[in-house]
């Protein structure tokens, strides 16, 4: 309809697994609960741009939007906003009802769970899978060996040193790059509330070794904001000798100053990026000390800014940068954006790009953001990683999405089918 | 006999007891804000939701109060509920602690059936055999469990594909497919074990032997061979019953890499995932249930060893 | 009454395999002492374009590993970090255990039944458990890990001092000692101590060892040594991981430790034989 309106039209005779019907009132209930910011809806960033939902039918409705984002769809196709019956809808009650083409046979918590077909689904004609079995691996290895002992037939997160073992014995190893990775600060308190530092960060990161490092090679350097087209993507490049003039403008010419590098032990990826980093940042003069907790303790420091530099992962949501780009820069506190940070001026630009209704005053938008990017360095990004699953090859039909939407592709499994 | 027995019981408890308390009390000090995990870690939380998380789980109380409020939930048997699941924590231990038993059982069963004979034959034999039997031990005693798993795990599943590489199917399912996903973990944890026992059997053996009663029993006529299997053999055992005591407490510690090594769904993941997630009640509840664990096996190898050996009452 | 030193049971307690063992202990330590200044590298320096070296790659004798770091500088590293931490922790639970052991074998009653109480608390937690704990809360590193272990491994010490001074309180010698007035402290340090001194002797390297396993245990799970100071737990853990790339990471540290930890377990073995009357073993 128009950039704020959107109108919905449901299936006929859509119910939930166990039998009672999906209607246009369950839709309305379960998207409004999400956006009440009291119960930490996952969805709550995308789904609080509604303003109000009108119900025509039992099978159609309206969502008005308070402020356009063209993104919104993307938001409602993201798992964690689904649909689920209203006596659901409470942090006490276990929500394993939902109305997707595979249903909840039963769950072993911490060991595994099964999944057998929904024959209610309204697509259940192409979903060629009768009964799915998961078993949870938390040890990257024993996953592997899993697959290669015959014990499972697919696996995901494939750790990235496993890539080509599992090709040359046969499997089918598929992925694609997506979900990435940057160097946060605290620019609040320390040595990185000078910009120039940051920048020096920027300069310093050699995105290839930590690649090589962490991903085996299996990924890409970033050198800007993924995904922005070339305005955005070429804002910084591998320069160690412009790192030292930097450093030497901010009054560290004879090396210095010391800096808490926090990683964690969980995320083996994560750390193994954050000695890379702990490298290149010596090589241009700093004095790191590392510290990897696990992850609880990690996220507890990082929210409340004990560290000067720490290196997370992030994916946005929804492909477009004025999207997801927010969440990294505005104001609030998350473990994955730079502690204390803050840019009206920025915040300012994105708004107008979500906003824009033509193309290009999008763009115009953008690229102002971009550049105060490039030399405030809200985070300095090192590279994108590969995720990717591996299958015996008598599984067939299994495609992998693109881009941020990438770890959902295990969301989707109609048409996939196994032989033998 | 019977005041050792209330004695050894009473201290068993008051121990049950203190190792409750410093559980309870360290898992509470550790950094790291269960509500923050169970908001989802990275996104979309505010203050208000997560001091509603908090409040539902109790966790705005004073800690002396929610320290009460365990202590009696735990007498009446009510281990309280997981953070992350809400499930009964004595339901998913319950679930979880039959396999780490078998796992622990069978490793027993398999030292003692591997280690008393070897060790019995050498304190027999002596000479070369001893010599080889001291150097195998001390071999097993050396290597890592992680280094014998991870080599476990490469040889007989991955090369050889003889055996599964993890998991556990129950045994009402399929019982040989469940003695077969037993039968690595288990070989890899008896191994340390099934040194300790043999070098144990072998020292009672070659003490037991010297004794003055035995060899009148040869002087009697009684070939030697008799006199070993029925009389030396089972004296020996005492010393035997201890040390299997005093070393579940280390199969319990390989079995958490065990349990890494081959993703074997028993109670030490159950804790080092609970600890990652910071949920309380899961910690507390396997902490305590495995002290008991341990307790109660001291307490009846300590009741057999007084029952084998009345001098060891009087302490 | 202080024991000779019983050298016609020194050489039978050490057949040349201990003697080799003890060599290898000598090489350890001296191995982790000099190790600043003989590594060919620095352990941390990392060089990615070259990492997975083979053995005898130029320049690096045992190989780099994944971050393109010298394995033979790690290794060399590693075992002083293992070392050190095996050493504080047996150190630890020597002093504090045979303290423990002493005192409640010596006086009974109310004092046996605090410090042996004591000890069977350590011994109902599951030692992994305590060691999580304990690192989460207070991070992990080298004074965590010798507190945290030391902590650990009372009970061996204790128990043992505990049964020998059981054994030689109604000794003779004491009783006289009784009889002079003598001060307690000298009574324990003077005649007690050197009497169940030849057993805790030998029972130091076992200790060492089972530390050692513990330590590079704890390591190897991600709980022990942080990255990126060397650990031989440490890398096996990623030895382990990078197997199908490049196993001589694995073979290498996991022969450091089993030969180390054996080497200790025979040299205890050794000493326990000559020193320790109460479990001779004929040859």
């Amino acid at each position: 309809m128009d950039s704020l309106t959107y109108k919905f039209m449901l299936h006929d005779g859509l119910t939930y697994h166990d039998g009672t019907p999906l209607v246009a009132d369950d839709v309305r209930a379960a998207l409004l609960w999400y956006a009440d910011p009291a119960n930490s809806a996952r969805s709550y960033p995308g789904v609080r741009f509604i303003k109000d939902i009108a119900i025509a039918s039992d099978t159609e409705f309206t969502i008005t939007l308070n402020s356009v984002n063209l993104s919104f769809l993307e938001y409602l196709a993201d798992p964690s906003a689904f649909i689920v019956p209203q006596n659901q809808l409470s942090a006490d009650v276990e929500a394993t009802n939902g109305a997707g083409p595979f249903k909840l046979e039963s769950w072993d918590e911490g060991v595994g769970l099964v999944l057998t077909k929904f024959d209610g689904f309204y697509g259940a004609d192409d979903v060629t899978l009768d009964r799915i079995d998961v078993s949870f691996y938390s040890d990257a290895t024993a996953r592997v060996n899993a697959l290669l002992s015959g014990d499972v037939d697919f696996i995901d997160y494939v750790p990235w040193e496993s890539y080509d073992q599992l090709e040359a014995s046969g499997f089918v190893v598929h992925g694609e790059v997506g979900v990435f990775q940057s160097a946060i600060f605290n620019v609040e308190t320390g040595p990185f509330a000078d910009p120039k530092l940051r920048l020096a960060v920027a300069y310093a990161l050699n995105r290839e070794n930590a690649t090589a490092a962490a991903f085996f090679g299996h990924g890409t350097s970033l050198f800007g904001v993924p995904g922005s087209g070339p305005t955005g993507e070429n804002l910084w490049e591998y320069n160690p000798e412009r790192a030292k003039e930097l450093l030497a403008e901010a009054g560290y010419a004879n090396g210095g100053p010391k800096v808490h590098l926090l990683s964690n032990s969980t995320y083996v990826f994560l750390r193994d990026l954050a000695l890379s980093v702990q490298a290149d940042l010596e090589a241009v003069g700093f004095e790191v000390e590392f510290t990897s907790p696990d992850w609880p303790t990690f996220t507890e420091e990082a929210v409340a800014g004990k560290y000067d530099v720490t290196v997370q992962g992030n994916v946005g949501n929804v492909q477009d940068p004025a999207g997801w780009l927010p969440r990294l820069v505005q104001p609030r506190p998350e473990a994955n954006k730079s502690f204390g940070y803050s840019n009206a001026d920025l915040d300012a630009a994105l708004a107008e790009a979500l906003a824009a209704e033509d193309a290009g005053a999008r763009q115009a938008a953008l690229d102002r953001a971009y550049k105060l990017i490039g030399e405030d360095v809200p985070f300095a990004t090192i590279n994108q990683r590969m995720q990717a699953y591996a299958y015996t090859d008598r599984v067939s039909g299994f495609e992998v999405m693109l881009g941020f939407t990438q770890p959902y592709s295990v969301n989707n499994l109609i048409n996939v089918t196994i032989t033998g | 006999m019977v005041s050792f027995l209330i004695r050894r019981i009473a201290t068993a408890i008051v121990l049950a007891w203190v190792v409750l308390t410093l559980i309870f009390f360290a898992i509470h000090t550790v950094p790291g804000d269960p509500a923050y995990q169970l908001a989802g870690g990275d996104s979309g939380f505010t203050e208000e939701g997560l001091q509603q998380i908090r409040e539902s789980l109790g966790l705005d109380r004073p800690l002396g109060e929610q320290y009460a409020n365990y202590l009696l939930g735990v007498l009446g048997g009510d281990l309280g509920e997981s953070f992350a699941t809400g499930q009964p924590v004595a339901q998913s231990i319950l679930r979880r602690l039959p396999a780490t038993l078998q796992l622990i059982a069978a490793a027993a069963v398999l030292a003692i059936a591997a280690g008393i004979p070897f060790g019995a034959w050498a304190g027999r034999r002596r000479g070369m055999a001893d010599a080889l039997m001291t150097s195998v031990t001390s071999v097993a005693l050396a290597v890592p469990v992680y280094v014998v798993g991870a080599l476990a795990v490469l040889l007989f599943s991955v090369t050889w594909r003889l055996l599964p590489a993890g998991g556990l199917t129950p045994f009402a399912e399929d019982p040989m497919g469940f003695l077969r996903g037993l039968l690595l973990p288990a070989v890899t944890l008896s191994l340390a074990f099934s040194a300790v026992v043999a070098r144990m059997t072998r020292t009672a053996v070659i003490e037991t032997s010297d004794r003055d009663w035995v060899r009148t029993a040869t002087s009697f006529g009684l070939t030697r061979r008799r006199v070993f299997n029925r009389y030396v053999l089972r004296n020996s055992m005492n010393p035997v019953v201890t040390v299997v005591g005093l070393e579940i407490g280390s199969f319990l510690g390989a079995s958490v890499i065990i349990e890494r090594v081959f993703n074997y769904p028993g109670i030490s993941t159950l804790l080092i995932d609970g600890v990652s997630a910071r949920d309380y009640p899961v910690v507390q509840g396997v902490v305590i249930v495995i002290a008991v664990l341990f307790i109660l096996i001291n307490l009846v190898v300590d009741i057999l060893y007084g029952i084998l050996d009345p001098r060891a009452r009087i302490r | 009454m202080m024991q000779r030193l019983d050298t016609r049971r020194l050489t039978r307690s050490f057949t040349p395999l201990r003697w080799a063992a003890f060599a290898f202990v000598v090489l350890v330590i001296l191995a982790a002492t000099l190790a600043p200044w003989i590594s060919p590298h620095d352990p941390l320096a990392q060089d990615i374009p070259r990492r997975f070296l083979p053995i005898g790659s130029p320049d690096h004798l045992l190989g780099t590993d994944e971050f393109g770091r010298d394995l033979l500088s790690r290794l060399l590293h590693g075992a002083r970090v293992e070392l050190v931490v095996a050493l504080g922790a047996s150190l630890v639970a020597a002093v504090l255990g045979i303290t423990l052991g002493l005192l409640g074998g010596y006086f009974g009653r109310w004092v046996e039944l605090l410090t042996m109480r004591t000890v069977e608390v350590i011994l109902a937690f599951p030692p992994i458990v305590l060691a999580l704990l304990i690192v989460t809360i207070y991070g992990s590193g080298q004074s965590t890990l010798i507190v945290i272990m030391g902590l650990l491994f009372i009970p061996a010490f204790a128990r043992l001092t505990f049964g020998q001074t059981l054994g030689v309180r109604s000794a003779e010698y004491v009783e006289a000692a009784r009889a002079f007035a003598a001060p307690t402290g000298v009574i324990l340090a003077r005649a007690i101590l050197p009497n169940v001194s030849g057993a805790l002797i030998a029972q130091f390297p076992i200790t060492l060892a089972n530390a050692i396993l513990l330590g590079s245990g704890l390591s190897y799970l991600g709980l022990g040594i942080t990255p990126p100071t060397p650990s031989w737990g440490g890398m096996v853990a990623a030895g382990q991981r990078f197997m199908p790339v490049d196993p001589t990471m694995l073979i290498i540290s996991s022969i450091a430790v089993t030969l180390t930890v054996l080497s200790f377990g025979l040299l205890g073995d050794a000493l326990r034989d000559w020193l320790d009357p109460k479990s001779r073993r004929r040859r």
